[in-house]
């Protein structure tokens, strides 16, 4: 994945010097999200562990009980030129806290305006399989300091491949935007030091919207396969083609004068249990969430509702955990929060999470309550 | 005498009622059309005879639609954030306040959706720059108006 940054990196700064060259033109614009928090009211696990909070599965940025600014601290940088004939060139660096700060390209690629409706692009992109994927990293553009962790838990966040965009009125109060997209991920994930392979990834987003709703349905599907440095050996390796698996979703959001109020569900389906932890195999995943605020002047507080629920069973490849089969993981979580325009382009948000876990007595019994941790976090978010 | 007194003191009552009258004759004249006149208007170049809906307005200036409904490519120009018309321009038409029109374009940019309107200022700048482009559409403080550019709509 680094070589493949790299020959991307090259890719786009001969582009772009290109087009220095030409025209001088290249639009920059960034934004950073700094924040700190600290995990409340910790479990004890087996082993004398504590529960923590994960706040950003891509860069594996998890709250302790001590203060920190890395889970959800992250900056970026996006340069764009417009080469001319409805053909521009993007490309955006990311930097997150949970790895470092280490630059990496989230975004790297072609778009060609075909004409009013359809936009064709190529390249590294944001996999768009939530609602608010897309600009997942850009904190300003949304109330949160995060998007509910219960839906937003997917590590793959980028992908290389092909997206026609389409954009049409659909009368005077209507408008929709159909997205097709198809290619691969290979995003590395930190949590469990291997490399999540999306390979034969295709999907659908079909999203209308009026003044004040938007709504948006999603599929997506793959053959998901784990390779990791620690992990050889591999039951859904690529020689096998890795594990079918199929993700839905739909979401709204309405906003009113002052009001507004979202909801999103997301459902996963993998055809034979996939190893997401060392000893768990993974079967069914089903999440939601509902939020809604109100805008008084600058400040807006708000209130969301989120849950989780997943199917387990033991891993036999890895010894697993004692796990029965069909054990049901949940846990849902309470967040209240303010953001504060105080400045055009500065945010300041604070919240807190109390976050319960229900899960099966028998999974309890062996790995604990790890979900079960409360979180406050505040910080800003800027856009530059 | 006393009717002569009357007469005098009529006249100058009617005389008051007729100043008065034109008073606010006047007044009518001068501030009713500036209250219902409007705040602005969206100007386009005079060539253009292209009729645009609120709708139409809305689409072009959030980067929806890029051309005008005769194919001919628009390109709208805005004011900066923090003026005073932007937010009369972006509650009215675009139905969205500063800090939505602000997330609405971090959203647009670095999804790669699209960039915002070019910028200019001040009114005047907006005025040339539409009265010499006939693909433009901009909106300046109705005040502002004259021939060289056309008004499309009034708010």
């Amino acid at each position: 994945m680094k070589q493949t940054s790299q020959v991307y990196f090259g890719f786009f700064l001969c582009l772009a010097s290109n087009h220095i060259a030409l025209a001088g033109d290249i639009q920059w614009n960034g934004f950073l999200s700094a924040i700190g928090g600290q995990a409340l009211n910790e479990t004890t696990l087996p082993g004398d562990a504590k529960s923590e909070f994960l706040a950003s599965p891509p860069s594996n940025g998890i709250y302790k009980d001590y203060l920190t600014f890395e889970p959800d601290t992250i900056y970026g940088l996006q340069g764009r030129a417009d080469v001319g004939g409805g053909l521009s060139v993007t490309a955006q660096i990311t930097g997150a806290g949970g790895q470092n700060f280490d630059a990496e390209i989230k975004w790297a690629y072609l778009s060609y305006e075909l004409n009013d409706t359809f936009i064709l692009q190529a390249g590294r992109q944001r996999t768009p399989v939530f609602f608010y994927s897309d600009y997942l990293d850009v904190g300003y553009a949304y109330h949160w300091i995060r998007p509910p962790t219960e839906v937003y838990i997917s590590s793959n966040d980028t992908y290389e491949g092909l997206k026609l965009l389409a954009n049409t009125p659909l009368n005077d109060d209507w408008d929709a935007i159909f997205e097709v997209y198809g290619g691969k991920s290979d995003n590395f994930n930190v949590a469990v030091n291997e490399t999540y392979d999306w390979l034969n990834m295709y999907g659908v987003v079909a999203s209308v919207q009026n003044h004040w709703l938007q709504l948006r349905a999603n599929y997506l599907t793959m053959n998901i396969a784990a390779t990791g440095s620690s992990w050889n050996q591999k039951p859904q390796d690529q020689e096998r083609g890795g594990v079918p698996l199929q993700y839905w979703g739909i979401a709204a959001h309405a906003q009113f004068e002052k009001a507004f109020l979202g909801a999103e569900i997301t459902l996963a389906n993998w055809d034979e249990p996939f190893r997401a932890d060392q000893g768990q195999g993974l079967k069914k995943l089903y999440a939601w969430y509902i939020t809604a605020g109100y805008r008084l002047g600058q400040f807006t507080p708000h209130l969301t509702y989120g849950t989780l629920q997943y199917t387990s069973e033991d891993n036999v490849l890895f010894g697993g955990f004692g796990i029965a089969p069909d054990t049901d993981v949940k846990s849902s979580s309470w967040t209240m929060g303010l953001r504060w325009d105080f400045h055009p382009s500065t945010a300041f948000k604070v919240e807190y999470l109390t976050r319960d876990d229900n899960s099966d007595k028998n999974w309890v019994d062996r790995l604990g309550k790890r979900q079960e941790v409360d979180l406050i976090s505040a910080g800003f978010d800027v856009l530059f | 005498m006393n009717h002569s007194i009357m007469y005098h003191m009529t006249t100058l009552f009617l005389l008051k009622v007729r100043s008065m009258l034109l008073f606010s004759t006047l007044l009518f004249a001068v501030f009713l059309p500036q209250l219902s006149y409007a705040e602005f208007a969206v100007i386009v170049h005079p060539s253009n005879n292209i009729q645009l809906s609120p709708k139409d307005i809305q689409r072009i200036f959030l980067g929806q639609s890029k051309s005008f409904s005769n194919n001919l490519p628009v390109i709208p120009v805005d004011q900066p954030i923090g003026m005073d018309i932007r937010k009369k321009f972006s509650e009215k038409l675009l139905k969205k306040s500063n800090q939505q029109i602000k997330a609405y374009w971090a959203r647009q940019i670095f999804t790669g959706k699209g960039l915002p309107p070019k910028e200019l200022t001040p009114a005047r700048l907006v005025k040339e720059f539409v009265a010499q482009n006939k693909n433009a559409i901009g909106y300046i403080d109705a005040d502002l108006l004259d021939t060289s550019v056309k008004k499309a709509l009034v708010f």
